[in-house]
């Protein structure tokens, strides 16, 4: 019954979802998916206890947070998957082609455009007098991402196929 | 009045412990004697070695011998918090490996001083550039099957329909359907 609570607030979640991020301003709602995933895991904790005999908290979060997590994944990969952005911009035209050049030209270019204007939207980095100048906040968070390559030698892994990256990176 | 048992048994604590090992297993097999160097099996003998370290556990404790529902429950609960915890940490090394955010934050910060936005593109990630990023994407789209390339031109494989409707089902639901790139 435990697992029961966490599947159902889970579905509770997955109907929420969709209303809170239409709710917020940023393009980016991974916050705000986390806030309703804790209010609503909150909520049905409770009304777990006071409905069952008794309620294992561990049964019902762990359906709950796995669940919530894929959930993530699947928010991550349609939010920042370049490669998904690709196939969709080509199978959005008529004829469900496109040359390479004006994928990359109009499109791909487009996708790289708006990760830079997350960076400046996320304070990490400012756009002056045409040019483009990391701030304080982006500075420690490069610190962070240099310090996790380090730790886990990702030095060669910043892209996914290595025939693709001829020349060898730093 | 609520009634909330809070606290782990053996089993969850364990599968806990098994979590924890996860970026410890990662780290150990990323350096020295031990070192992987390929990451997706890193990850994956790093997961397989998490896994055996929480069986390991559960069988040498006396919980799982009951073979009551509360064992098999807790087994169950054990098994998600594990893969949950693999599955964070997967999202977590994508990021930090591959991703164009944080490999554009991290260029910016090498550079001395501020850059133009045409040459930094050329080159940010310090030995390769956009047009590197977007041959490597495309030759990931590519690998999935549903697209192919004919001559220059990217073609949509007619199989693929289905799998590309349940992602714009899923942009619908994420509110991602407006076209991005301009």
């Amino acid at each position: 019954m435990s697992l029961l609570v966490g599947l159902l607030s889970f579905a509770a979640l997955v109907i929420v979802v969709p209303v809170v991020v239409r709710l917020g301003q940023r393009r980016n709602a991974i916050g705000i998916i986390m806030a309703a995933a804790m209010a609503v895991h909150l909520a049905g904790t409770i009304a777990g206890a006071v409905f069952l005999a008794e309620l294992d908290y561990w049964q019902n979060a762990s359906l709950y947070w796995f669940a919530t997590v894929i959930l993530i994944y699947a928010y991550g990969t349609c939010y920042r998957s370049l490669s998904v952005l690709m196939l969709l911009a080509v199978y959005r035209t008529a004829s469900r082609t496109m040359e390479v050049e004006t994928l990359y030209d109009v499109h791909f270019r487009g996708f790289i455009r708006d990760r830079i204007d997350a960076l400046l939207e996320g304070g990490r980095a400012e756009f002056r007098d045409g040019r483009f100048v990391i701030t304080p906040a982006g500075r420690s968070g490069a610190a962070l991402i240099l310090r996790a390559r380090r730790v886990f030698a990702l030095k060669e892994s910043r892209l996914y196929f290595n025939t693709t990256n001829r020349i060898e990176p730093g | 009045v609520l009634a909330l048992v809070i606290a782990p048994s053996q089993i969850v604590t364990a599968s806990f412990v098994a979590s924890v090992s996860v970026p410890f297993f990662l780290s150990a097999l990323s350096r020295g004697p031990c070192l992987v160097r390929d990451l997706r099996q890193r990850l994956r003998l790093s997961s397989v070695l998490a896994i055996a370290f929480w069986i390991g556990m559960v069988l040498s404790g006396d919980e799982l011998w009951r073979f009551d529902a509360k064992a098999a429950g807790d087994l169950l609960a054990g098994a998600l918090i594990i893969l949950s915890c693999i599955l964070t940490t997967l999202i977590i090394l994508l990021l930090v490996a591959a991703g164009v955010s944080t490999t554009l934050l991290v260029s910016l910060s090498t550079n001395p001083g501020p850059v133009e936005i045409e040459p930094w593109l050329a080159d940010y990630g310090h030995g390769f550039g956009v047009r590197d990023l977007f041959r490597d994407r495309l030759n990931l789209l590519l690998g999935t099957h549903a697209a192919v390339l004919r001559e220059s031109t990217v073609v949509i494989v007619r199989g693929a329909r289905i799998p590309i409707a349940l992602l714009e089902a899923a942009m619908l639901y994420f509110d991602f359907s407006k076209p991005t790139g301009r």
